[in-house]
């Protein structure tokens, strides 16, 4: 198993690669985050959010039948939805921010970084695509070479293709299935690349209220799964934060009790904003002459014979774990 | 007025007045249906012209929209009204007909009723993907099937047999015909490497210790602690875009050299290692050993090697300094 035939690399589903994949694609003011939590609290924080992005993938791989969904198929020409299949091996966290952003409708602002648009090159591909359907729109996606450039961008710091069988734990991230959810024309849809259409859920009123109702609808999903079967992370695509809290803690008017929390939220956004590109900046690189110097180093300074050592004694642990649980 | 359906298709003529024959027209255009006034309008536009033509108010109840089953390609659809003998014909112009089912069904619901949201009514044949129909032969025991790592949403649930029985399925799949065929062969493979890796596969060879364990995020903060002059020669190996000062300590490059990032980058080399090697040369102008390419133990002990006994305890920044 060498190179993916496809041509696309696995990519992780990292809340600060989909932000920078989005902005290399010329998207306008939106980030990702990862949502730990959907308390009302939580949401208040991070508003406004325009689409959740559902990660999930079934701890026994044999229970994995995906029906765990309700909700209406519908044809997403006649309602307004842009939708893509999934027609190609991991690109579905790509996939899905795209289903999620093209649905997101551009919002001219007159502050500086806070207008949310798609940007020349998904509107054009939005006008290329306009009555196509969804297998087509996914032909298209997968055939974009700068599109595919900008995923595998991501995946550059091991040269190596991975080859998930010999990384059980990889493999594992790779079982990832996203899935986006996000109101379009007033109605929750829920975007699976790998079903043939969109599902209509409920008719959501306009602001944020959505959200309500999307959080009903991914817990109830998760409840069809029996306790411990699933793994899941989710993630909103929302308004870039740190423009909007700068201009509010420049905005004289804003009251003095909500500026130090303002303020934590701008440190937070920054610090995180930074990290992402710190680890950006590793994941578009070939890390490997730096490993290569690390092995060296060890050696050459005689600290290898002993870090060896401790390496055996931690695999044969485990693989007397392994070996236990096989038994069972 | 609000347009509640708009589908690209095309219109067809009668090849002459009385002709059973009707003939798919090369025109571009956009079957509509709006309400206006609480009348249901339906019309064929032109793409090209934009031009609306055939329009039509339609009362509920007053015709139906249906597929030509005479048409093999199974886009052909009629308009058909009840109160007169009035026939129009249309072909869907999408470039899929994977939704060709759904739009029939809607046009049909909303000219029996123009409060009829489309995509609310229940498709006819429940929509089965092509594949599971064509697979005769019994499902794998155990085998999801699943042509990449993604799982499939519609994989049907494999039999309740016991699913570790892989072994099994290469009787079930040996007169077997298509792609997936080959993914559980793989499968079977993998497991079998596995199986035979944990009877100790073959020894000498085999390696317990994993790349990630030696060159661990704590072993790399301890290496650059002890050795903080290593700072200089790492950090042009690394990318820009760090935002680190421009000489950097190793207090600086510890958090980036033990960041998520370089295990994954350690891990694939020892998945390299592990599943075929790396060329001799590359090993070479490490200064290791070309057999250090060969394994994961070869790589190590090629790296052991390059501590010399003679220079134990003062191999630090002092070199040949007799």
């Amino acid at each position: 198993m060498a190179e993916d035939p496809s041509g696309w690399s696995l990519t992780e589903s990292d809340p600060q690669v989909f932000t920078q994949l989005l902005r290399d694609l010329g998207v306008k003011g939106l980030q990702v985050d990862d949502l730990y939590s959907l308390d009302p609290s939580t949401l208040e924080t991070l508003k406004p959010i325009h689409a959740l992005i559902f990660l999930f993938k079934y701890v026994e791989s044999s229970g994995a039948s995906g029906e765990g969904t309700s909700g209406v198929e519908v044809d997403p020409l006649e309602n307004g939805v842009w939708f893509a299949n999934q027609v190609i091996n991991n690109s579905c966290g790509t996939l899905a921010a795209l289903n999620a952003v093209m649905n997101i409708h551009p919002q001219p602002s007159s502050h500086p970084g806070e207008t949310v648009e798609l940007g020349p090159e998904l509107d054009n591909l939005r006008d290329f695509g306009a009555g196509m359907g969804s297998q087509d729109l996914g032909h298209i996606l997968s055939s974009s070479p700068h599109i595919r450039e900008v995923h595998n961008s991501f995946s550059k710091s091991s040269p190596f293709s991975l080859d998930p069988t010999a990384f059980p734990e990889r493999e594992k991230e790779d079982a990832y299935h996203f899935v986006a959810y996000l109101p379009v024309n007033g109605i929750l849809y829920e975007l699976d690349g790998l079903r043939r259409n969109p599902i209509m859920h409920a008719s959501v009123e306009e602001g944020d209220g959505w959200l309500d109702i999307a959080r009903d609808t991914i817990e109830s999903r998760i409840g069809t799964y029996p306790p411990g079967s699933l793994m899941f992370n989710l993630l909103c695509v929302r308004s870039a934060a740190i423009p909007r809290l700068q201009r509010l803690l420049q905005d004289p008017t804003t009251p003095a009790e909500m500026r130090y929390q303002l303020q934590d939220q701008l440190d937070h956004e920054r610090t995180k904003a930074q990290r992402g590109e710190v680890e950006n900046a590793l994941r578009r690189h070939n890390l490997l002459p730096t490993v290569f110097a690390l092995f060296k180093a060890m050696g050459e300074k005689g600290l290898m014979s002993k870090a060896v050592e401790e390496a055996r004694a931690k695999g044969k642990e485990r693989k007397e774990r392994r070996a236990v649980k096989g038994e069972e | 007025m609000s347009t509640i359906i708009s589908v690209p298709a095309g219109r067809c003529h009668r090849r002459s007045e009385d002709s059973k024959w009707v003939d798919p027209s090369p025109e571009k255009g956009l079957l509509e249906m709006n309400l206006e006034d609480d009348l249901l309008h339906l019309w064929w536009k032109s793409r090209v012209t934009g031009s609306v033509e055939d329009e039509l108010i339609i009362f509920p109840g007053e015709a139906t929209f249906a597929k030509v089953d005479q048409d093999p390609s199974g886009r052909t659809h009629i308009l058909k009204f009840s109160s007169s003998d009035q026939k129009y014909f249309f072909w869907f112009q999408r470039a899929t007909s994977a939704g060709d089912v759904r739009v029939q069904v809607d046009v049909n619901a909303l000219l029996q009723d123009p409060s009829y949201r489309p995509g609310t009514a229940p498709l006819p044949i429940p929509s089965t993907p092509q594949q599971t129909q064509e697979r005769s032969w019994p499902p794998t025991p155990g085998a999801p099937r699943l042509s990449h790592p993604e799982p499939a949403p519609r994989a049907p649930a494999p039999v309740a047999e016991t699913p570790t029985q892989v072994a099994g399925s290469s009787t079930a799949a040996a007169g077997g015909m298509d792609i997936d065929e080959g993914h559980v062969q793989q499968e079977e493979m993998a497991r079998l490497l596995v199986e035979w890796a944990q009877h100790g596969g073959l020894g000498s060879v085999e390696e317990d210790a994993r790349l990630t364990d030696v060159l661990s995020p704590a072993n790399i903060s301890q290496l650059l602690k002890t050795h903080p002059d290593l700072a200089s020669s790492l950090t042009p190996l690394l990318p820009p875009g760090l935002s680190l000062p421009s000489n950097p300590t190793e207090q600086d490059l510890i958090p980036i050299l033990t960041a998520p990032q370089f295990t994954d980058a350690i891990a694939s080399l020892d998945n390299a290692l592990r599943s075929g090697g790396l060329p001799g040369g590359m090993m070479r102008e490490l200064g290791l050993p070309e057999s250090a390419g060969t394994s994961v133990k070869g790589f190590l002990e090629g790296l052991i090697g390059l501590n010399k006994p003679e220079g134990e305890g003062a191999s630090d920044d002092r070199m040949d300094e007799d």
